[in-house]
């Protein structure tokens, strides 16, 4: 079991291992940076094509009056992104790093924490190219940039947690990372990256809304749609909600994670 | 720890740098193992194992500053030790205390990454070994001095491009550039030529002899002697000898060459010494240059007598004479005892036995003669000296200068005209 302090101790590793993941990632490639936006921007030409053959109408910012779909999909995803790469990432990330792991000792859960951050390195580009189109169609976002990055924050805690955990079991039981990935494209399509909430409502109503809410994606994402797409605050309620949600996941994960974490070495 | 010999070897001034106390590491050893949420499920288990103690109940203490070894065939468990006071692995039973920074040589460049350049991978490794940026910084140009040349000019290239031995040297000159208070070395130094060797060793003594740590898990036995002042011996999982280097190595060497117990009964003393050993060639000496010393030299296939001289403190029944050549690198090139062949039935005072070797058929090179002496039942080991004298073969025929034993054979074939 490693204690906070030695964690504190490692942080040096934890940068040097999030700074291999990203400066690895692209090495060798042609197009290299460009590979980490090219993903969101394809989805979104995708989705933004679909639904334009569909005759479906961008949703109106409120109050920003903004009515690009593409922008309203790409604030969405971005974020989605992050949670889906990060929770994926996290939960091969002990066994990916297995010989590193079985060679050197250092608090085992550096390597969850450096993956996640990894991600969010990436998760900073392709929100900085956001701003920079949200601000080409007008919409004035800088202000709203500390509470995007409260948000990011918050997400990636969440996704630690859940991270610590699926990293753990992974060791356990390898197939975790293929239930993971179909779990994702779950998530995927109940919570409102592609679609709006109000399409739940009308749908179930307010009922059916409240239950739909309990997954504490929905109020995440949707909380990046609405400030960087309509510039209005989330729901602050609902916030303290996921906030719950990640703090617990947070506490969960760690205990677990450290009740483990002396036989990974060997379960490798 | 029953039945190990265990001397002090600090004395009570000296701090100790690890120490170890009853520690028992078991591992499973599944038979099926069920490693999918899937197996699981359907099996309604995770699998089924043996559990199996891979170290029993180990005390001991390193001294600071000391250069200690450990020794053990594969499976002793020395290198779970070395993982355990690394803290890679966790011991089920007992404690392990560690004062000082510790660095763990157990694969030389963990966590290296092939798509980046050797630099950026200097302040990756040196990370993982526990190095600030800074330390890094301040380490940086005497790290790409020590790897040598060849990775200097590299050391901008991605290493997927180094080759083996520019990786190795890499590795090993970050791990040694950490100067951490405790170093753990596992068997790395087995890889790399010689030359590297060489360094690796000269800088173990550096550090050795700046008051810092070095604990050793090495098969070269005889760079465990030279080089250590302490030397455990494991054996199953359980210490079995602790103490002075060469003590513990001949003690080793004895149960592996005579396949004996070795731990000698010590109740009374050995009745009988082995005072002296020479090896009586055709007369020729030359002074090897590594040792400094006159050594005697043979050609291949010139006779030999071995001989040994031997004290008794008291009348001894049916002793077994066996002598021991050993090639430097330490494998047994001949073994010749009179178990079973020859030998008194009771020897008094002092005395010698000889045996004659009509022609020695060593490959030229340098080899150590070493002896023993066991009782009648030939289990038990009354005196042993090993690797006591240094010799050196040497022949003429250019056909027979590789393995271990000369053939003396004669070629017959269409193509061969010989004279």
């Amino acid at each position: 079991m490693s204690t906070i302090a030695e964690y504190v101790e490692a942080r040096e590793l934890a940068k040097a291992l999030t700074m291999r993941d990203i400066r690895g990632q692209y090495k060798g490639s042609i197009l290299g940076w460009f590979w980490s936006l090219l993903n969101p921007l394809t989805t979104v030409a995708i989705f933004t094509f679909f639904f334009a053959v569909l005759g479906m109408q961008a949703p109106v910012g409120d109050p920003s009056g903004l009515k690009i779909f593409a922008l309203y999909l790409f604030t969405g995803l971005v974020p989605w992104n992050f949670f889906a790469a990060s929770v994926n990432g996290a939960t091969g990330s002990v066994v990916a790093q297995g010989s590193l792991i079985s060679k050197v000792y250092f608090p085992r859960g550096i390597v969850v924490f450096s993956k996640i951050s990894s991600v969010g390195f990436t998760t900073l580009m392709e929100t900085s190219v956001a701003v920079i189109l949200l601000l080409i169609a007008g919409n004035m976002v800088l202000p709203w940039l500390p509470v995007v990055a409260m948000l990011l924050l918050l997400q990636g805690c969440l996704a630690l947690g859940i991270g610590l955990i699926l990293a753990v079991a992974n060791v356990y039981f390898r197939d975790i990372q293929y239930l993971v990935g179909i779990g994702l494209q779950v998530l995927f399509y109940s919570t409102p990256v592609v679609y709006q909430t109000s399409l739940i409502e009308a749908k179930f109503g307010a009922r059916g809304l409240f239950i739909y809410r309990l997954n504490p994606l929905v109020d995440l994402i949707e909380a990046y749609h609405r400030v960087l797409y309509d510039l209005r605050w989330p729901d602050f309620g609902w916030m303290a909600y996921v906030a719950g949600w990640a703090a617990a996941l947070l506490v969960i994960g760690a205990v677990m994670f450290n009740r483990f974490e002396p036989r990974l070495a060997e379960e490798l | 720890m029953s039945d190990a010999v265990t001397e002090p070897i600090a004395s009570a001034a000296d701090p100790v740098a690890i120490a170890v106390r009853n520690v028992s590491k078991q591992f499973r050893r599944y038979s099926v193992r069920n490693q999918s949420v899937k197996a699981a499920l359907f099996r309604g288990s995770r699998g089924t194992y043996e559990e199996n103690w891979v170290l029993d109940d180990v005390s001991l203490d390193i001294p600071t500053g000391s250069t200690f070894g450990l020794i053990g065939s594969n499976g002793s468990g020395k290198s779970t030790l070395l993982k355990c006071m690394a803290r890679i692995l966790k011991p089920n039973k007992g404690s392990i205390t560690v004062n000082g920074r510790l660095s763990a040589l157990i694969e030389l460049g963990a966590g290296f990454h092939p798509e980046l350049s050797g630099r950026e991978n200097v302040y990756l490794n040196g990370a993982v070994l526990g190095l600030r940026r800074k330390e890094i910084e301040q380490r940086f140009d005497s790290i790409v001095d020590f790897a040598g040349r060849q990775v200097a000019q590299a050391i901008d290239q991605p290493i997927k491009t180094y080759s083996s031995g520019m990786y190795v040297r890499l590795g090993f000159s970050i791990a040694v550039n950490v100067e951490p208070e405790v170093l753990l070395v596992d068997e790395v130094l087995a890889v790399g030529d010689e030359e590297f060797q060489r360094r690796c060793y000269q800088r173990f003594e550096e550090l050795s002899s700046s008051g810092r740590t070095v604990v050793l898990v090495s098969h070269a036995l005889s760079t465990v002697a030279a080089m250590c002042d302490h030397v455990a011996w494991l054996d199953g999982g359980k210490l079995l000898h602790v103490g002075q280097p060469q003590q513990v190595v001949d003690a080793y060497l004895t149960r592996l060459d005579f396949g004996r117990p070795s731990v000698v009964e010590v109740s009374e003393g050995p009745s009988v010494r082995i005072s002296d050993i020479v090896i009586e060639g055709a007369g020729r000496r030359r002074t090897s240059t590594e040792l400094g010393e006159e050594v005697a030299v043979v050609g291949t296939g010139e006779p030999v007598r071995l001989r040994m001289s031997y004290q008794t403190d008291r009348p001894t029944d049916l002793p077994v004479f066996a002598f021991s050549v050993h090639t430097l690198d330490g494998t047994l090139a001949a073994n010749p005892s009179t178990l079973g062949v020859a030998g008194p039935e009771r020897v008094e005072g002092t005395g010698t036995v000889e045996l004659e070797v009509p022609s020695l058929m060593l490959v030229p090179g340098a080899y150590t003669l070493g002896a023993a002496i066991f009782d009648a039942s030939g289990e038990h080991a009354i005196d042993r000296k090993l690797r006591l004298v240094r010799f050196e073969v040497d022949g003429h025929n250019p056909g027979e200068t590789r393995g271990i034993t000369a053939l003396g054979g004669r070629w017959h074939g269409p193509l061969f005209d010989l004279p």
